[in-house]
């Protein structure tokens, strides 16, 4: 029974587009996906949060309808229809908290928003 | 007559526990044992303090971007979802009433500005890197006060407040290079998370930290990492203390066990051991950690490192370590499961000795499984037959369960009242070198971007982080636990970080299994402001605190308290110590950590009892200065209160409830 709930959600996540890029829209968003914390107490010596390859599902009333994997320096790109959108780590099983966890896609435009992954090293 | 039938009986109950525990170890609750030899002796010698400047290196310019990690499959099983255990939906953060802010301090003894962002960086010479946060550890008996943070150390007297010691930074402290040699460029380890404890029975401090090495003199991991724990050899700290590095990479090298952490998701690698605390019973003292991948995407679980407090205080050229891996609370794996520190001569003996842990469940969605952020349920952990750990064949127990309690809810971040952020404003400057150019203060820092103005500004005052719902300290008196976690409140109207706090009664069931429910419980708010980072103790009169940072529209981050006793009755907001400025750190910007920034704040905070006194620690922010005065003589350093890159402190506190 697991192994057949896997396969749907599998099946289901497959089903959604994920963009790399915004294509024709003429909304959406752009911006970075950071992960961090990368170790226990944040050094000038190295980054305390990273660029990372990340792939974000968007949902509107409980329901993906879309998803964007980040590139390996966290960039990110995605067309979106205008409104207000619940963001989470589409992989459900990896679970990090994203912050900010809702986004509002402006009319006629891309807006800059830029996520971070908590790894939830302290 | 009554004590032989006690003893008698005791003795035929050790006899059947041990036949017990012969049984095999259920399921992800495995244990080895290993001698760990002694790494030499040490002492706290301080070094110069270094020059008031910006240096180079203070940023590693050989440190590319991540590219690994958030895409990749993860072959670990995951933890597993049992019926009711997690909320179905997020709950909503409770309503809670706004505590009275009290206009006095009676309590108090007397308070002192601990060590802060400068002692820290400018500590060995200032052969360090800058860091946040603070981490707080603290431990106090015999006489003294021990403060250890990120990365430094000191101590202080216990009646007076005055210094014992100057300012030793935690590389030298535990026999490792500078964190950065600033003559030769070379990196030494990162020497992190330190954490405190005062063994009242046999009059030792422990100091512990997690250490992470690098490869040769460069600023890269190398995969190796350690549970470094120092114990001082007499009752006096200012002593020498003898030196333990516990291997903890746990990929099956240097006689570690292999917990299966990976590089990627799939190819081996090591484990790392990350946010370590410290508690104790009778006869062991325990250090439980949160262990990740190093280099890879996935939580493992939460692991116990338990010794021998006899053996410590003992300091032999080898000590014998239990690791009681892989911890799970009802099919979830266990993150911060917090020990239980106890007064002195008060405790739990049942089961031939029990060291009990508290922990939560939501944390930040991760590590436990828990994809709301939220819960009603603790974990409630026991740790029994700790008197084998002064045998030759150590074999503690866990037990663990989950109980009900109230709701706690993933806190939002601290707003903080509005003031003088010089770092900040400095880094939004485009006039200070070349205003024709656009190239302001900035350039103390950075070299001339690709386009002006920089891609960094503006720069607004911070929000500092408020935690997740991970356990915080855990005390034990009289029979009973009591802990603190941040929680998200709406109180005044808003919603803010607040504290949830818990007095847990816990018992050894006939079958040696932990039970117990929550006995009291409740909420600290305060309208207008956030309440973070909470750290509690009870003394053995039942009187104990709660201490916590206070922050908000109307605070700068000030050090702040309440009393709380037996009965469960909280008492009014203190300000231990106010504010002076806002927090403006590097971890509050964007031009160094990246966008979004995260403030770093805490880890956490601290609170232990000497007797019946209590003492404090929290971060707070004990200077301000305008960005006129940051530019004026020493840069950065406004009249040797602060460094170029950051300006939190810690705040001790001595208070009789």
């Amino acid at each position: 029974m697991r192994v057949l709930i896997a396969g749907i959600v599998s099946a289901a996540l497959a089903a959604i587009p994920t963009s790399v890029a915004s294509g024709g829209a003429s909304s959406g968003l752009d911006g970075k996906v950071l992960r961090g914390a990368m170790s226990p107490a944040c050094l000038t010596a190295r980054p305390c949060q990273v660029g990372a390859s990340i792939v974000l599902a968007f949902s509107r009333h409980g329901t993906t309808v879309a998803q964007v994997k980040s590139a390996p320096t966290g960039d990110y790109r995605i067309g979106l229809a205008p409104g207000v959108y619940t963001v989470t780590p589409a992989r459900r099983a990896r679970l990090w908290r994203v912050s900010p966890q809702t986004v509002r896609v402006p009319v006629g435009g891309y807006r800059r928003v830029d996520f971070l992954v908590d790894t939830g090293i302290r | 007559m009554r004590n032989r039938l006690v003893l008698a009986f005791t003795g035929a109950l050790t006899a059947a526990l041990f036949l017990v525990m012969a049984a095999p170890a259920a399921p992800g609750a495995a244990q080895g044992t290993r001698a760990i030899p002694s790494g030499g002796t040490t002492s706290i010698q301080p070094g110069a303090t270094g020059a008031d400047a910006i240096q180079s290196p203070e940023f590693d310019p050989g440190i590319a971007e991540d590219d690994e990690g958030g895409g990749v499959q993860v072959n670990r099983p995951r933890p597993g979802f049992k019926n009711g255990k997690f909320p179905k939906n997020p709950l909503d953060a409770p309503t809670v009433a706004s505590s009275a802010v009290a206009g006095s301090n009676p309590e108090v003894t007397f308070g002192l500005q601990g060590l802060n962002h400068r002692d820290q960086r400018l500590a060995n010479g200032g052969n360090q890197f800058s860091l946040e946060p603070p981490d707080q550890g603290l431990c106090v008996g015999n006489g003294f006060t021990v403060e250890v943070i990120n990365s430094v150390i000191r101590v202080y007297s216990s009646s007076t407040g005055s210094t014992l010691t100057g300012v030793q930074d935690l590389n030298t402290f535990f026999g490792y290079p500078a964190a950065i040699n600033r003559t030769t460029g070379a990196f030494g380890p990162d020497v992190i998370d330190p954490i405190c404890h005062y063994d009242p029975e046999h009059q030792r401090f422990v100091v512990a930290i997690t250490t992470l090495y690098h490869v040769g003199t460069t600023s890269a991991f190398n995969g190796k990492n350690s549970i470094d724990v120092a114990v001082s050899n007499t009752g006096d700290p200012t002593g020498l203390w003898t030196i333990y590095h516990v291997p903890a990479q746990n990929d099956g090298t240097d006689g570690t066990p292999n917990h299966g952490c990976t590089l990627d998701g799939s190819t081996p690698g090591p484990c790392f051991q990350d946010y370590p605390h410290i508690g104790a019973d009778a006869n062991g003292l325990y250090i439980t950690t949160n262990e990740y991948d190093l280099f890879g995407p996935s939580f493992n679980a939460a692991q116990i490192f338990a010794f021998s407090n006899a053996q410590l205080a003992a300091h032999p050229a080898s000590i014998t370590m239990t690791l009681v891996e892989n911890l799970n609370v009802d099919g979830s794996p266990g993150f911060t499961v917090w020990p239980a520190t106890s007064n002195a001569g008060d405790y739990a003996t049942d089961q031939n000795g029990t060291e009990y842990f508290l922990s939560t469940i939501a944390g930040d969605g991760s590590e436990t499984g828990n994809p709301t952020g939220t819960a009603r349920r603790i974990g409630l952990w026991a740790l029994t037959n700790t008197a084998s750990l002064n045998t030759s064949s150590p074999n503690p127990q866990i037990t663990s369960r989950l109980i009900n309690s109230e709701t706690y809810v993933f806190p939002p971040k601290s707003d903080q009242k509005v003031g003088n952020i010089p770092l900040g404003e400095c880094l939004n400057d485009n006039t200070l070198f070349d205003p024709t150019a656009g190239i302001g203060c900035w350039f103390l820092f950075f070299n001339v971007p690709s386009t002006l103005p920089p891609p960094w500004q503006p720069e607004v005052e911070s929000k500092p982080d408020s935690n997740d719902t991970r356990m915080q300290q855990v005390w034990y008196a009289n029979g009973q636990l009591w802990s603190s976690t941040d929680s998200a409140v709406n109180v005044g109207g808003e919603l803010k970080a607040g504290i949830a706090w818990f007095q847990v009664d816990p018992k050894i069931n006939g079958a040696g299994k932990v039970e117990g429910q929550v006995k009291n419980q409740g909420y600290l708010a305060l309208a207008d402001n956030n309440l973070t980072y909470p750290a509690i103790a009870i003394g053995s009169n039942g009187k104990g605190a709660i201490a916590f940072t206070i922050l908000g529209e109307t605070f700068y981050p000030s050090a702040g308290y309440a009393t709380i006793d037996a009965s469960g009755s909280v008492g009014p907001i203190h300000v231990a110590a106010a504010g002076l400025g806002p927090d403006d750190s590097f971890t509050s910007y964007k031009a160094f950590v990246g966008t979004p920034p995260r403030t770093r704040w805490g880890d956490y905070g601290a609170a232990v009892t000497d007797g019946n006194t209590i003492w404090l620690a929290s971060e707070y922010i004990a200077q301000t200065c305008t960005l006129a005065q940051y530019l004026s003589g020493a840069i950065g350093s406004c009249g040797g209160t602060r460094t170029s890159l950051g300006n939190w402190s810690t705040r001790l506190t001595k208070l009789t409830p």
